[in-house]
């Protein structure tokens, strides 16, 4: 009965990181090493396009979402986001938005960005 | 029925490790595979978790093989080379993607270029509990008032981002000092 307990306790444990789906669309064959957990990422929004001024390449697209009954946030997203984009190996994300579809009384909330990494000056024209 | 019990558990756990933490659709009753749900905007794909070679799987651990073309970077011929034009900037598409380069000569400039959105802030704005105004240096030699609200475990700012830490000056210059 207690391993039971256990394994039911675990098992919410587990099911209650799945609130989030996220998809990642590549622009490129290249890989880039990950970066540190502690990077920051940087998060430009749509309304702030990032001028050619410093160099830099879109390396795919991150879109995150989750409906809002299950405790998603729109700043849960950003972070989930930031996760992949590090793990991309992306430097920041740019043309960022959060989306809300309202659906029977729930609400889809769907983050969406670009990611980039900056270009070496070497490759920079 | 002891050793059944444990066998049970044993495989029920494997079976949640090996099952990708996708969606929370299955509770909401839609299906994994080329949903559209029709009230919402577009078509949407929920590509299906265990194929190997989806290209909308975020794992980096699965590399994808195909490489998407955007739909957002829209093709610009100018001079007869192809940009590909996204929220006012020029890009050239290169191996590592979409490369940004400055507009080109003789391009039109696009019609309608996103502004930033006034930060409307008052500097004048104390320090409470919950939100804290910070002086950013900006271009113009002088200071813009940010204000970030704190939210959960972070901080929100002006324009809604989010900042699991308290945000460095560099952070708030490279969106509020220009």
């Amino acid at each position: 009965m207690r391993k039971t307990i256990l394994f039911l306790g675990l098992s919410a444990v587990l099911l209650a990181g799945c609130a989030t789906s996220s998809n990642y669309i590549n622009y490129t064959n290249q890989r880039f090493p990950a970066k540190d957990p502690y990077y920051t990422v940087n998060v430009y929004p749509e309304s702030q396009p990032q001028g050619a001024s410093n160099p830099y390449y879109v390396i795919g697209k991150v879109s995150v979402e989750g409906f809002a009954s299950n405790g998603v946030s729109p700043e849960g997203l950003a972070n989930k986001a930031k996760i992949i984009a590090r793990k991309r190996g992306a430097d920041a994300i740019i043309n960022a938005k959060t989306e809300v579809f309202h659906y029977y009384g729930d609400a889809l909330l769907r983050f969406k960005g670009d990611l980039i990494i900056y270009a070496p000056a070497e490759t920079a024209k | 029925m002891r050793l059944t019990l444990k066998i049970l558990m044993v495989f029920l756990f494997l079976g949640l490790l090996v099952t990708r933490p996708t969606t929370s659709y299955a509770w909401h009753g839609h299906s994994y595979v080329g949903v559209n749900f029709g009230v919402w905007p577009g078509a949407y794909y929920y590509g299906g978790p265990y194929y190997p070679y989806n290209p909308y799987y975020a794992d980096p651990y699965y590399y994808p093989r195909y490489v998407e073309v955007s739909s957002s970077y829209q093709p610009v011929l100018v001079n007869g080379v192809t940009y590909y034009l996204n929220n006012g900037v020029y890009y050239i598409y290169t191996q590592y993607g979409y490369q940004a380069v400055a507009t080109p000569a003789g391009a039109v400039a696009p019609a309608a270029v996103i502004q930033s959105a006034p930060v409307t802030v008052t500097s004048t704005a104390a320090n409470t509990d919950d939100s804290f105004t910070i002086n950013i240096p900006n271009n113009k030699g002088g200071y813009t008032a940010v204000l970030l609200k704190k939210s959960g475990n972070g901080f929100v700012g002006p324009q809604g981002e989010f900042y699991a830490d308290f945000p460095k000056v560099t952070q708030l210059q490279a969106m509020y000092g220009k």
